[in-house]
Formats: structure tokens, C-alpha cells, sequence
């Protein structure tokens, strides 16, 4: 669980910090769609309750960062519960002196 | 790079729908089987935690809402991909991409609904597939190579720059996945050609960065582990 939880401190400052100076042009696909006017005037099928990474009622970086707070939460808690319910209780990492199954082990 | 609703034809959006549930489907099912031992080598081997999942899910949501500038009037950003393949493998980590990508078109309206498989098909099946077969590739050719070499550098750097390459060919791939749906469900009034040059272009660049920041967190990563079990066979106070 200490990973988890440095992960999520790590990614909430990741966004507090570096959201700020993001810019928000769009990305590659963003343009190809609006170079060919491909989704012009159309709308989401269904509305979002955070659209555009905003808090409701709040404005600026913060609303950004309380957004980014409960999609960095919601998602950690959810791979989480998923990886969870589909693999088990987790192993014991000093049994095979990794916690991890990537390829790339480094020399004992 | 999500694809909001209205781009392509509800066909395509509906095979999009069918190959994504099918594919995390068998991911779920190689998870639970590789816990249990199932997978290959008949033996329980101990997989990441659901921590390091969650981890990943986490780290894979932050990078993705921060763009970076690719080209005037154009951003990119990290997919993490090659980082969940990494430190996952394959199923896992397409399993975590793709609840990352539910989670952005849910509830933050980041890619159309009904886009959400073709989008989690370009964002989480394909690149963390492609990762980890360069990574697989490459990484048997590395372990021939540190069989004659005992290079403390190249046993950190070897695997980061593969992981590096391999996010740059995932992105890539990305590109070329969405290139493919658009050109068997995009408008017949733009030519797909074109959409795919200007997307194979542009993400290019934004998959040098990709593969910059792959590079250096799977080095530190490395040196990490390499750290933590050189404390474990020789403990503080003990020599």
C-alpha cells in the first residue's frame, strides 16, 4: 500500500505542479478532428460530471487539480479493486524478493 | 488522443466495443490465472501487487492530462503504455490502460461514449500489446548481451533505453490504430490517407517524449530494485 499511496502523492503533485504550465492546445488527434471539422457542432452523447478535467462551481488551476484529485483517486482505487478481485490477496514480495512481473530484472 | 462521439460509424465503434470487452475480458481471465500459476509454467509466481496496479492506474491518469507541446498549435501526451507493460506485463497493464480510459470518458467526459471502445482499443489494448512484444523482443536479445557484459551502466541503461523504444513504437502504434478506424469508419469526405500522414507526423515528436520520460523512470526503477535487494541480501549492521 505504501506504493500506492506515493504514487498517488506523486501524481497529485505531477498535476498541481506541471498542470499549471500545460498548455492546452490541442493534442495530434484533437487537431486532425478540428482541421477536418469532424465533430463540429455535434455534442457528447452523454454529459460528463467533470467535463474538461473542471470542478462544478470552482474556477482556475484549483478546479483542475480537485478534478485531477478524484480521477487520479477514482482510478488508483479501481485498478485497484479490479487487479485485486481478479488476481487475490497480493503475494508476499520478500517470498520472491520482487514485487514486480516485468521482464527486466535487475542483477541479484 | 481520444476519439469523441460522432467520428466514427456506429460499425465501427461497435466492433471497437466488442474487440475491447473481449480483450479485457482475457486480460482479467491471464490475471487471475497467472495468480494461481496457471500461465506456462505451472507454478504460482508471485505477480505485482494490486498496490502497484493502483499505482500505475494513478501515475498513467496524471501523465495523460498533462500536455506537453508537440508542434505550433499542437500538444501530446504520455500514454504509459510501455511503463504499465513494463512494470505490469501485458495483461495487467492493458487491464489498468483500460480502466484509466473508462474513468476519463465517464466522468470526465475525455472521449465520446460511444467511442469508448475504439478508444480503449488505441490507448490501452494495442500500445501496451506493442510495448510489451518490443520489450519481450528486445529484452532476450539484452540478456544475451549482459551474458558478455558486466557493465554496471548497461545493466541499468539496457533495459530503460528498450522500455524507452518500445514507448515510442506504442504510441506509434496508437497512431496507426486510430488511422485504421478512421479510414474503415471515418467520414468518406476526408481522405484517410491524409489523417493518417498528419497523425503518424505529429505523434512521431510526441513519441520521443514518451519515450524520454520511459527511458528515465524505468532506470530509476531499475536502480531501485537493484538497491532494495542488495539491502536485502546484506541488511544494515550485518556486513
Amino acid at each position: 500500500m505504501r506504493v500506492l499511496g506515493g504514487a498517488v502523492l506523486i501524481a497529485v503533485a505531477l498535476v498541481t505542479l506541471l498542470g499549471a504550465v500545460a498548455t492546452d492546445r490541442p493534442d495530434g488527434l484533437e487537431r486532425v478532428i478540428a482541421d477536418h471539422a469532424l465533430a463540429e457542432g455535434t455534442r457528447p452523447v452523454a454529459p460528463a460530471p467533470l467535463e474538461d478535467y473542471e470542478t462544478p462551481g470552482t474556477d482556475g488551476h484549483g478546479a483542475t487539480v480537485l478534478a485531477a484529485l478524484g480521477g487520479i483517486v477514482t482510478c488508483a482505487a479501481a485498478a485497484w479493486l479490479v487487479v485485486r478481485a481478479a488476481a487475490g490477496p497480493s503475494p508476499d514480495p520478500r517470498a520472491s524478493g520482487s514485487d514486480c512481473s516485468g521482464p527486466f530484472t535487475p542483477p541479484g | 488522443m481520444h476519439v469523441p462521439d460522432h467520428v466514427l460509424d456506429p460499425g465501427v465503434s461497435a466492433a471497437g466495443a466488442v474487440l475491447a470487452v473481449t480483450t479485457v475480458t482475457c486480460c482479467v481471465l491471464r490475471v487471475r490465472r497467472s495468480s494461481t500459476g496457471g500461465v506456462g509454467r505451472g507454478t504460482a509466481t508471485p505477480g505485482p501487487h494490486a498496490g502497484t496496479a493502483g499505482a500505475v492506474a494513478a501515475l498513467a491518469f496524471a501523465a495523460q492530462m498533462l500536455d506537453h507541446p508537440v508542434a505550433p498549435g499542437t500538444s501530446g501526451h504520455v500514454i504509459g503504455a510501455a511503463l504499465a507493460a513494463v512494470v505490469l506485463g501485458p495483461s495487467m497493464g492493458t487491464l489498468v490502460l483500460s480502466i484509466v480510459v473508462v474513468v476519463q470518458c465517464v466522468a470526465f467526459g475525455d472521449g465520446g461514449v460511444t467511442a469508448l471502445g475504439p478508444n480503449v482499443m488505441l490507448l490501452a489494448v494495442v500500445p501496451t500489446v506493442t510495448a510489451s512484444a518490443v520489450v519481450h523482443l528486445a529484452g532476450r536479445k539484452l540478456a544475451g548481451c549482459r551474458l558478455t557484459s558486466r557493465s554496471p551502466g548497461a545493466e541499468r541503461w539496457g533495459p530503460a533505453v528498450v522500455a524507452g523504444g518500445a514507448a515510442w513504437v506504442s504510441v506509434m502504434a496508437a497512431s496507426a490504430t486510430f488511422s485504421l478506424q478512421f479510414a474503415l469508419g471515418g467520414p468518406a469526405s476526408v481522405p484517410a490517407g491524409a489523417v493518417a500522414d498528419e497523425m503518424m507526423r505529429t505523434h512521431a515528436v510526441a513519441g520521443l517524449v514518451e519515450a524520454a520520460l520511459t527511458t528515465a523512470v524505468v532506470a530509476w526503477l531499475v536502480q531501485d530494485r537493484a538497491r532494495r535487494r542488495a539491502m536485502d541480501l546484506h541488511p544494515a549492521g550485518q556486513g
